[in-house]
């Protein structure tokens, strides 16, 4: 054998071993660890960075500190898409958590691969379901099974910039209650400052989640999303038409929303630029906190003379199924407490996250939280209007068709009949699919 | 032994002893090359495979792959929606490869002034690699100021102040891939520059000595001695340039989500939605073999055309 | 007469002297150079006027290049925020080691493609190539699932080895090795060295240029890389720099940009530092190409 090849294959054999050395060890099974005196480790997986990161963090200490048999072990996956991404490859390869946290679980329910929470639900006798809102329980489930916890919801609300508003001469304390008063406000708050012939503050504007907030007028004006049977959407109706062509008369009629500049609107808002924006609850406390003005926060504006109805967003807890009894049960265990009276009453009052409770606003903790800002009361107010779209199988894709055609509106290259039926035509191929195989 | 026979031996002999030498010199290339033919093996072309079978399946996460044939092909060949979202990508694909002699162009002209022993040279060659080095979420807040569509954005206070229209950059479909173009020009120079500068490097002074002799200029010099000898490198950067930007999704994704009106979906951001958005591996990874096969051909042309005027040392 | 004209000529000669064109040119060079370098780093200055900034000062319009209270503050902040300390440990252990992996495999497999012949050998080099064209995104499951096979997870071994090979650093070195001339290889043979020693010790100090920039870029991308280390950990103690960046960002609200601008500017000290000292070696490359050898 010539020089050549020695060297290589003792490099090799040297790294590896090397490397064989160091590094940490893998845990026996990916969800958790029963040691020999019975305590139980499980593995969580969550999708909350920043403050919020923190907060769960917190939680998670919490519990660990509560009770001497279960140890939780949390780590960030990255934001919700990317811990959908990793939980679906650890479903492949077989290696999942115990518990995970993320949103639209429902719509994975039958892989076989989470637990219901129907089951548990049933068995415990501490757990008082009728006590969360039944908003959030069908947002959790689908078919006759409850497959997550609720945890952390969210709802859309109005955020605007009372010295703006004052400025404008409109009441900050009457914030639009429907859309012709966003018109309207939105008319009197789009300016160009500095008269240099170019508009710098807009009246009106969406965070890029646009596909929630037109949801929100489909829901309003009696558009279902989807049949019952699930098996076609129904966004093409007049009613639903009417609704997008109100979103592009706001670029294009009434001037009070640049075209297509969602990805800018939290920061020009916070900059002072923009009057009025919608955004998810859970932007609540950061935005008081990093804004320089005083911020208002309402409602979602309704259809004049309509009923007010809003959709539920966030995320929830799921368990993912093990051979071990033991891991399930403290899996079950932890979700307990992470969606306990005290846990709603702490999540909600250190992050921009609703209470899931009906009877949180009469906590007294929660009153205490409220009254030194009532404006974080304002999105639990809203609960009771809320209702949750029916989570079927291609929800994702309809979302994104959904935000292809305001873009296509805001950009006045399709008509609102012509966007939506495209959409209509691409999320009904995508069920069909589906079906086909399961 | 006649004389004949022992000139016959000695005649095989040589011959077989040539072979051998072949065979050793084989086994000794083969030696240099296996630790990474290895890695290649395991975590390149096992994946790689693994994939293009699974472009014959839907495999939808997180259930099970099931066979579809030729399906996913005919979805982006065949199929009305299928095929233009695909035509598109590939039209944009092909505009965001402008961005590559661009960005040569700029690179060398800054490794030029770069290749030089004078005080602070190595602030300055320090700043233009900083581009390469910041992380693109970071970065990305920053261009997305540059870029704002309202007059207060860096360009358009720029525009304004000269008198002309602002523009919608990013949020406007006929703008943002120019946009993504200067970005990545700007996020690439400094990979380029530091290749440049090696190339520089390795060529003798003494050619450019001799040369000042017989009279030539900096351009004479520029022309007749370094863009022949920097021929290795920039042929390199050429190749990996066209693969990179082929490549490219981490600015698309967090500047433009493939927008507006799909302007920006190039073929890389295409298979990442598929990936990691709509998790739908099996279209995904067909999506994956016709990049793979669009890379190949024109890194072949590439070869085939461009490395005939390489000049070797 | 002759007074009045020797001043003329002197300053006729002076500039079109050397000096005056060398000096004249010097000062030329480091203007375009300061321009041109100014505003590549624009943006880079934003982030590190961005992160001694509050929560308040952060967007507003017009912008502020000078914060007006200065909080370095955020920089403990994003120390403290995560085990930071941990973070860095891992990316310099995975990064070194990929580097020396690299530098290793590609200046061997480098070598045989330039100056060595051998059976199938186009075809190899074309099956190196072909690995840079394929892309990540997809190959991430199945790569995935070998690591997982390999009992791999939250490994150091997962972080680097799949990445000790580089078909382009095996292609920029294939060029480097390729400009070495031939006579030198001849003298070597002649001299009785085997062909691995003429490789490491000859032409190897020969290509330094080319050898220190893939040193800097396979260190520069393991540092940089995100998606890979956080696919293949799911413990804190085995993430990486990248990933304790990505925390600070909330989808939901709640990123706080000043600490999260610190942090990326902690992560990004290193790198630059390396290639400070680094990009000397780019100049100061070779004295002789050995043709006078």
């Amino acid at each position: 054998m010539n020089k050549a090849l020695k060297v290589t294959i003792s490099i090799i054999v040297l790294c590896s071993s090397l490397l064989a050395g160091c590094g940490g060890s893998a845990t026996s099974s990916s969800a958790g660890t029963v040691d020999d005196d019975g305590h139980i480790t499980i593995e969580f997986w969550h999708a909350l960075g920043g403050n919020s990161g923190d907060v769960i963090e917190d939680m998670i200490t919490q519990f660990n500190q509560s009770q001497p048999e279960i140890t939780v072990i949390g780590t960030y996956q990255g934001g919700y898409a990317s811990s959908m991404a990793k939980l679906w490859n650890a479903l492949s390869a077989k290696t999942p958590p115990a518990i995970a946290q993320i949103g639209g679980a429902p719509l994975v329910g039958n892989t076989g691969a989470l637990v219901p929470i129907t089951e548990f639900l049933d068995q415990s006798e501490s757990f008082d379901r009728e006590a969360i809102w039944d908003v959030f329980w069908d947002y959790n489930s689908a078919g006759d099974k409850i497959w997550s916890m609720p945890f952390n919801h969210s709802v859309p609300m109005l955020f605007y910039n009372r010295d703006l508003f004052v400025a404008a001469g409109i009441d900050p304390d009457q914030p639009p209650e429907n859309w012709d008063e966003v018109i309207q406000y939105g008319q009197l708050l789009t300016a160009d400052t500095d008269n240099n012939g170019e508009i710098d503050q807009w009246g009106f504007n969406t965070k890029p989640d646009t596909h929630w907030f037109l949801s929100t007028m489909f829901m309003q004006n009696g558009v279902e999303i989807v049949n019952t049977e699930e098996t076609e959407v129904l966004y093409t109706s007049p009613e639903a038409v009417e609704m997008l062509k109100l979103w592009g008369d706001f670029v294009h009629e009434h001037n009070i929303m640049p075209p297509n500049q969602h990805n800018e609107a939290k920061g020009d808002f916070l900059a002072g630029k923009l009057g009025i924006v919608l955004m998810s609850s859970s932007n609540v406390p950061s935005t008081i906190q990093d804004a320089p003005f005083n911020v208002g926060v309402s409602m979602m504006p309704t259809i004049a003379g309509k009923e007010r109805i809003v959709p539920v967003g966030g995320a929830s807890l799921i368990i993912l199924d093990h051979d071990n009894e033991l891991i399930k049960q403290a899996a079950w265990t932890f979700i307990e407490f992470m969606s306990s009276q005290e846990s709603s009453l702490y999540l909600s009052t250190h992050t921009g996250y609703l209470p899931i409770y009906e009877s949180a606003l009469e906590w007294p903790e929660l009153q205490n939280y409220l009254a030194e800002d009532p404006r974080s009361g304002v999105p639990i107010l809203q609960l009771e209007y809320a209702q949750s779209i029916p989570l079927f199988s291609a929800l994702g894709s309809s979302d994104a068709q959904l935000r292809m055609a305001v873009e296509a509106i805001e950009l006045g290259t399709a008509s609102p009949q012509e966007a939506l039926d495209h959409a209509k035509e691409v999320v009904d191929n995508i069920i069909a699919e589906n079906l086909e195989d399961f | 032994m006649s004389e004949a026979e022992s000139l016959a031996k000695m005649t095989i002999s040589s011959s077989s002893r040539k072979k051998q030498r072949q065979r050793k010199e084989n086994l000794s290339a083969y030696a240099y090359l296996a630790p990474s033919l290895l890695i290649f093996a395991v975590f390149t072309f096992f994946p790689a495979i693994f994939s293009g079978v699974a472009s014959f399946f839907r495999w939808n996460l997180p259930y099970d792959p099931v066979f579809a044939g030729l399906k996913n092909y005919e979805f982006l060949f065949v199929d009305d929606i299928g095929a233009a979202e695909f035509g598109n990508a590939v039209l944009n694909t092909l505009y965001f490869m402008l961005g590559i002699p661009i960005n040569i162009l700029v690179s060398l002209w800054i490794a030029v002034m770069l290749n030089r022993r004078l005080p602070a040279v190595g602030i300055f060659r320090t700043a233009f690699f900083l581009p390469t080095l910041t992380s693109m979420a970071a970065i990305s807040v920053v261009w997305m100021w540059l870029y704002h569509p309202a007059d207060y954005g860096l360009f358009n206070s720029i525009l304004i102040r000269f008198g002309l229209p602002i523009q919608a950059w990013l949020r406007d479909p006929l703008l943002a891939m120019p946009c993504l173009i200067v970005l990545g020009v700007w996020r690439g120079m400094g990979y380029n520059i530091v290749i440049f500068l090696a190339g520089l490097q390795s060529i003798p002074h003494d050619l450019y000595e001799a040369s000042k002799i017989d009279g030539a200029n900096w351009f004479g010099q520029f022309r007749r001695i370094t863009l022949p000898l920097l021929s290795p490198t920039t042929f390199y950067i050429a190749i990996i340039g066209v693969i990179n930007s082929l490549k490219a999704f981490t600015e698309i994704d967090i500047m433009t989500q493939g927008g507006p009106l799909g302007a920006t979906t190039t073929l890389a951001y295409y298979l990442y939605q598929y990936a990691f958005q709509y998790f739908q591996i099996g279209l995904a990874s067909t999506v994956a073999v016709v990049l793979f096969v669009f890379i190949l051909v024109l890194t072949l042309i590439q070869f085939k055309v461009v490395e005939r005027r390489v000049h070797y040392g | 007469m002759d007074d009045i004209a020797v001043p003329e000529v002197k300053s006729q000669t002076y500039l079109k002297s050397k000096r005056f064109q060398s000096a004249a040119g010097k000062w030329l060079w480091y203007i375009v150079l300061t321009l041109s370098a100014f505003i590549v780093v624009l943006p880079f200055i934003w982030m590190a006027s961005t992160s001694l900034k509050g929560p308040g000062e952060i967007f507003t319009y017009p912008p502020q290049w000078i914060p007006q209270e200065w909080r370095f503050q955020n920089y403990i902040d994003a120390f403290q925020a995560a085990p930071f300390a941990r973070y860095f440990y891992n990316s310099a252990v995975v990064a070194i080691c990929v580097t020396i992996g690299q530098l290793v495999s590609c200046s061997l497999a480098a070598y045989a493609f330039a100056r060595m012949e051998f059976k199938g050998k186009g075809l190899l080099f074309s099956l190196f190539l072909t690995t840079t064209m394929i892309s990540t995104q997809v190959t991430l499951v199945p790569s995935y699932l070998i690591i997982q096979k390999l009992h791999w997870i939250d490994t150091y071994q997962g972080l680097i080895v799949p990445f000790i090979a580089n078909a382009f650093g095996v292609f920029m070195l294939r060029q480097a090795f390729m400009t070495i001339p031939d006579e030198l290889e001849e003298a070597a043979k002649l001299d009785g060295c085997s062909r691995l020693r003429f490789m490491i010790q000859i032409c190897l100090p020969l290509i330094k240029p080319a050898l220190a920039a893939q040193a800097l870029f396979a260190f520069m991308g393991t540092w940089n890389a995100y998606l890979w280390p956080l696919v293949i950990t799911n413990r804190q103690e085995m993430r990486t720099l990248q990933i304790g960046l990505r925390y600070f960002v909330s989808q939901e609200g709640g990123t706080q940009w000043g600490v999260y601008m610190a942090a990326a500017m902690i992560v990004i000290l290193p790198v630059v530092a390396i290639y400070f000292t680094v990009q000397k070696s780019f100049v100061e490359g070779i004295a002789t190409t050995g043709l006078k050898g």
